[in-house]
């Protein structure tokens, strides 16, 4: 695991490294987003899918806890 | 509720912030598996997807919320699986699972479902994890990530640890079983005249340097997790709630 770039996700240190070893190395993938900045684009959209429906999910099962009658500020007059 | 766009801009970027840049970890990439493995592990996930499907359409027609919490889950095990974790002083980067903290929520069942499509949407689109090797990807971080949890949470429960050290060890134990069983997909399929054992053994220990200290965060934050649903909503986990459509383990 010498040879490995620096911060390589563990895919690439241990499973594809072992993979080609035994003789099946990855391939490309059948939709290929690896071009350019176009990943980089589909992660950033990923997460703020991801990120909108966690969001929007948990405020609708923990709502904020309404302020109690007695700690209101009293009405301006 | 008072301005919920500023919720949810704040979970969009949230989002964003967790999920930066391209990672891949524990994903078995496309064609690293023979045809015929890979076709085995789809074999096995096939039934463990159909179960979590029956249950939770079997929720939804008693309990509309529990679309909602699947949902949540759903999204929370996509961007956990997404999102790298650097281990500054080996100098990789890997990722959590998710599925043992999801188990804990719904059960393993809908949790293997809710992996089972983040899985499927990160190899069409994020060239992580791959098509050919979708079903051994479900049977690690799903099935294995989701039922290892929930079986040790029940276990330590059973024998009266508290519910947070409970979870805690639910969420080291998934994320570890998670890349063990990866190891041994790996292994099995591509051993070839060599020792299974060696291999499987040579691998698990190139991830333990990564794994350690990332599934022993994972179960912290599974047990704050576990806990904050447990504290705010307790109705929605496990029978104490007395509710039929929740999966989780009893509390």
């Amino acid at each position: 695991m010498s040879e490995t770039k620096t911060w390589e996700g563990v895919d690439a240190t241990v499973i594809e490294k072992v993979a080609t070893e035994a003789g099946h190395p990855p391939r490309e993938p059948y939709i290929n987003t690896e071009q350019g900045d176009l990943l980089l684009f589909l992660f950033l959209l990923a997460g703020a899918i991801g990120g909108f429906i966690m969001g929007y999910a948990f405020r609708a099962l923990f709502p904020p806890r309404k302020m109690s009658e007695d700690r209101r500020p009293a009405p301006s007059v | 509720m008072k301005r919920p766009w500023r919720w949810i801009a704040a979970a969009a970027i949230l989002g964003i912030a967790l999920c930066p840049t391209p990672v891949y970890a524990m994903h078995l990439s496309e064609g690293i598996l023979p045809v015929p493995w890979a076709g085995m592990w789809f074999v096995v996930a096939i039934p463990f997807v159909a179960w979590g499907l029956r249950t939770i359409r079997r929720w939804r027609e008693q309990n509309p919320q529990a679309v909602t919490m699947v949902a949540m889950v759903g999204a929370a095990v996509f961007v956990i699986s997404c999102m790298p974790i650097p281990i500054p002083w080996i100098g990789t980067c890997s990722h959590p699972c998710g599925t043992g903290l999801g188990a804990l929520l719904i059960g393993p069942g809908p949790t293997v479902v809710v992996a089972s499509i983040a899985l499927l949407l990160q190899a069409l689109f994020l060239a992580h994890g791959g098509l050919t090797t979708l079903g051994a990807n479900i049977v690690s971080m799903g099935v294995v990530g989701a039922y290892s949890a929930y079986f040790v949470f029940r276990l330590l429960r059973a024998v009266g640890i508290p519910v947070f050290y409970a979870a805690m060890a639910a969420g080291i134990v998934s994320d570890w079983a998670t890349y063990a069983t990866t190891s041994l997909e790996l292994s099995t399929a591509l051993h070839g005249d060599g020792s299974f054992w060696a291999m499987t053994a040579a691998v698990m220990a190139a991830f333990v340097p990564t794994q350690l200290p990332l599934g022993i965060a994972e179960g912290v934050v599974t047990a704050f997790a576990y806990r904050f649903v447990l504290d705010r909503r307790p109705e929605l986990l496990g029978a104490r709630s007395g509710l039929q459509w929740t999966g989780g383990p009893s509390p």
